[in-house]
């Protein structure tokens, strides 16, 4: 389900109308779960059964690791968890990329071996619901975190929908103790959370889907080699698109969260406003670079183990933030050059200095915004030879490249990112709430009425969000 | 920060300017003409499609691209056979990737009416042309819409049949991107025609077409141009020729073994659309042929006077006043030949 369709609409309607209903907090908690299953099962029901393993493995598995205190046991009982959610991932996920390439190999090795493409449906948000479900039994082994107290409590962790199919990717530590207590949300929280639903449909039905998609569609869509200037106008369309497709998200999330009670954390912090990489990082899809973080950098040994070691653990785990994304060798050098831009930066800031004030500031966030916008050419071309056509032509090495885009197309997507960068700058040490405290209350409602009217207009097809794939 | 900075006097203000602003829209949209329908898209024709019976000789299912949605008006076939058919029309969209999908995958074994359209009709995979592609498209989508698809669709009926702002799929609309590719500045890069919405669909998905495309010459002028775009990009078709015959045949041969029926029609063009069909599909290498070939009932409209008196307005349908007598006319000619199914009085 869609958080931009009618049939949302009319689903959040019924669950709230329900959960502020006279019934009993297990009573809402057991509503939470089955509407959690409907907002998944109206996509396709049967992958319902994977939320069901994965919720009885890890349940039983984060139980059993937590209460022995033998290491054997909850070293096989952490490895079946690992083993059933990498498992699905690569059996639904990787499966195809996996045997194309094995076949690729067999067939350079001079073997002749033809199987069958397998057609295997991705399980929307699988990469998500999984990386949340591993961490869960891993803090289980590290002791950082209980056992949730009921089976309901975890089985609605697990599948909570407002953040089920594109995060933010909660630990049980943020997210399960909220369920212990009746949570209700107070009349001004509930309005917040509502403000902040309309805005993350804003942002995706307007920004996303309006403004930028067909621009980003119409240049990584064609077989032209392409001028410079349609080059970096497709590129910088794409860029605002996935920010405004997956932030959006995100903000829906957080406000339909907020408007039960439940509070989320942060997963887009003005990321286009980044002074280097690993500030970036620091701000883009936070829950996700968290995990990365937290499960697997500090486990290689993080910074720890000397500079060698510190950039062979950056690109291993920016490697696997690639692949996370999507099973194509694509996604892999996107991550390998997120990797080498951090090892970059780590290499320059102890060699060169720079006082940053507010221009040098701005232009750093400027360099970095270019950087990144170079990495999201492999992001979204679907092959290599395009992604390598498109550089060429950023590069101003495809002179007589064909020109698709319209002067309005051009001027539409330069004016949006350059307000985007402008507006990220400024509000990159502040936040929605904060500048909504300080603005009067009468242009909160007409903001919040533009906002409607225009969302309104906009209707049309309701686009999916991007990462519902991965 | 434990207070929220939204208030219910915020959300009563922004409730009111909303309203205000959108029932202003909603005045301006249909002062300028558009109409709170359905819209026409992939999901009302799913709809459509799975309406579609097996084993229901009487069950009448139209089945073309746009001009056998224009032309057969719902109200008048059912005034004259007693039977409601199924509208499949579809603006731009070839019917052979539906009609091979009702032979293979269903036992439908009523009667098919299409529509030979040359440019949109005599299509297969092999030409790349968009005919086929884009009939598939929505085959396609009625496979794998989801359940929350057809739930969002339903729920569309509450809004869309009341409040005219909502109309949005075509150039021209009042939706927020058809506003935004209004803006053109010409110059830069090569782009097709101007192809603004002149016609709507009720729930039935019959076609209405709108009053401006046949009292407004300069408006119709811009649809004619788009015709005009669109076959001179096809070329003739002499390569798969035998193959798209052989297509439809292997399909026709096999509905009628299970006691289906197709009729063909060639329905009214003039002007440059009539010329460019008659310069890339000459009717004896193609219409004549094809219907000698499927051995089913084909009716051309140069061949009756009834079907020959009337002016497609924008070069390739009928206005819907002339579409209702053409619908009449035609069948007319049907029943005379007893070749369309009528609904056959129940016996107790």
């Amino acid at each position: 389900m869609l958080f931009n369709s009618l049939g949302f609409l009319a689903f959040l309607l019924v669950v709230l109308a329900f959960y502020y209903s006279p019934i009993k907090w297990v009573a809402k908690k057991w509503l939470l779960l089955i509407s959690s299953y409907v907002f998944y099962g109206l996509w396709n029901p049967p992958l319902v059964i994977l939320l069901w393993i994965s919720t009885m493995v890890d349940w039983t598995a984060g139980n059993k690791i937590y209460a022995s205190n033998n290491p054997r046991t909850r070293k096989l009982w952490l490895i079946l968890s690992v083993c059933v959610n990498l498992g699905f991932l690569v059996f639904f996920k990787y499966g195809g990329f996996l045997l194309e390439n094995f076949l690729t190999l067999t067939q350079a090795l001079g073997l002749e071996w033809t199987v069958a493409k397998p057609d295997i449906i991705l399980p929307m948000g699988i990469s998500f619901y999984t990386f949340q479900t591993m961490s869960y039994t891993i803090d289980m082994y590290k002791k950082r975190a209980k056992p949730a107290r009921t089976f309901l409590d975890f089985a609605l962790y697990v599948t909570f929908f407002p953040q089920l199919v594109a995060g933010p990717i909660v630990r049980s530590t943020e997210l399960i103790s909220q369920f212990y207590e009746e949570k209700k949300a107070t009349i001004n929280q509930f309005l917040w959370g509502l403000f902040l639903l309309t805005l993350g449909l804003f942002e995706k039905v307007v920004f996303a889907d309006a403004l930028l998609a067909s621009t980003s569609d119409a240049v990584f869509g064609t077989d032209k080699i392409l001028n410079s200037v349609d080059a970096w106008t497709g590129t910088l369309a794409f860029s605002g698109q996935i920010f405004f497709d997956f932030a959006g998200y995100s903000t829906c999330a957080i406000g339909i969260a907020l408007m039960l009670g439940i509070i989320l954390p942060d997963n887009f912090k003005y990321p286009y406003a980044s002074i280097g990489f690993s500030d970036l990082w620091r701000r883009w899809h936070i829950s996700l670079s968290s995990w990365l973080r937290d499960y697997l950098y500090i486990p290689l040994g993080g910074n720890k183990r000397g500079p060698v070691r510190t950039y062979i653990n950056l690109t291993l785990t920016m490697l696997l933030g690639g692949l996370w994304h999507g099973a194509d060798w694509n996604f892999v050098v996107w991550g390998m050059l997120h990797g080498f831009y951090l090892m970059a930066e780590r290499f320059l800031k102890k060699r060169v200095h720079i006082t940053l004030n507010y221009w040098t500031g701005m232009l750093m966030a400027l360099l970095t915004f270019t950087g990144v916008n170079i990495t999201w050419v492999f992001f979204r071309a679907r092959t290599f030879s395009k992604a390598y056509e498109m550089l060429k032509s950023m590069f101003f090495l495809n002179p007589d490249g064909e020109k698709i885009l319209q002067y309005e197309d051009i001027i539409k997507v330069l004016t949006v990112m350059a307000l985007v960068f402008l507006v990220h700058w400024f509000m990159r040490d502040t936040s929605v709430r904060q500048v909504a405290e300080k603005t009067p209350k009468w242009v909160l409602a007409v903001g919040w009425a533009f906002m409607f009217v225009i969302l309104a207009i906009a209707q049309g097809s309701s686009e999916q969000f991007i990462y519902f794939q991965f | 920060m434990k207070n929220y900075p939204i208030t219910i006097g915020v959300l009563l203000l922004s409730v009111l300017i909303s309203l205000i602003a959108l029932g202003f829209w909603e005045y301006y949209c249909r002062s300028e003409g558009f109409v709170a329908t359905p819209e026409s898209d992939k999901h009302l024709w799913a709809e459509h499609y799975g309406k579609i019976r097996d084993n229901d000789p009487e069950q009448v299912v139209l089945i073309s691209a746009s001009r056998g949605h224009f032309d057969f008006q719902l109200k008048e076939w059912e005034e004259e056979t007693g039977i409601k058919p199924v509208q499949l029309g579809a603006g731009g969209r070839g019917p052979a990737p539906g009609f091979e999908d009702i032979v293979q995958n269903t036992e439908f074994n009523g009667t098919v009416v299409m529509n030979i359209t040359p440019g949109l009709f005599f299509t297969l995979p092999e030409d790349s042309l968009f005919g086929w592609f884009r009939g598939k498209e929505w085959l396609d989508h009625y496979y794998n819409r989801t359940y929350a698809d057809i739930l969002n669709h339903q729920l569309s009926y509450l809004f869309q049949p009341y409040f005219a702002f909502l109309t949005s799929d075509s150039e021209g609309d009042p939706d927020l991107k058809s506003l935004i590719d209004r803006v053109h500045i010409p110059g830069r890069a090569p782009t097709g025609p101007p192809f603004p919405r002149f016609a709507y669909v009720d729930a039935d998905r019959n076609t209405y077409m709108m009053e401006k495309t046949v009292t407004d010459t300069a408006f119709a002028k811009i649809i004619q141009n788009v015709w005009i775009h669109d076959a001179d990009t096809v070329n003739q078709l002499h390569p798969y020729k035998d193959e798209i015959f052989a297509f439809y045949k292997k399909n026709i041969d096999q509905l009628k073994a299970r006691g289906g029926k197709v009729i063909f029609t060639r329905n009214p063009s003039h002007g440059r659309v009539r010329e460019l069909e008659i310069m890339k599909w000459p009717r004896n290498e193609y219409f004549d042929e094809f219907i000698r070939e499927m051995d089913c009932p084909g009716y051309h409209f140069e061949d009756y006077p009834q079907l020959d008196q009337f002016y497609t307005p924008e070069w390739s349908h009928l206005s819907t006043p002339d579409a209702r007598i053409y619908t009449r006319e035609i069948l007319r000619i049907m029943k005379n030949d007893g070749v369309i199914q009528t609904s056959q009085p129940k016996l107790n």
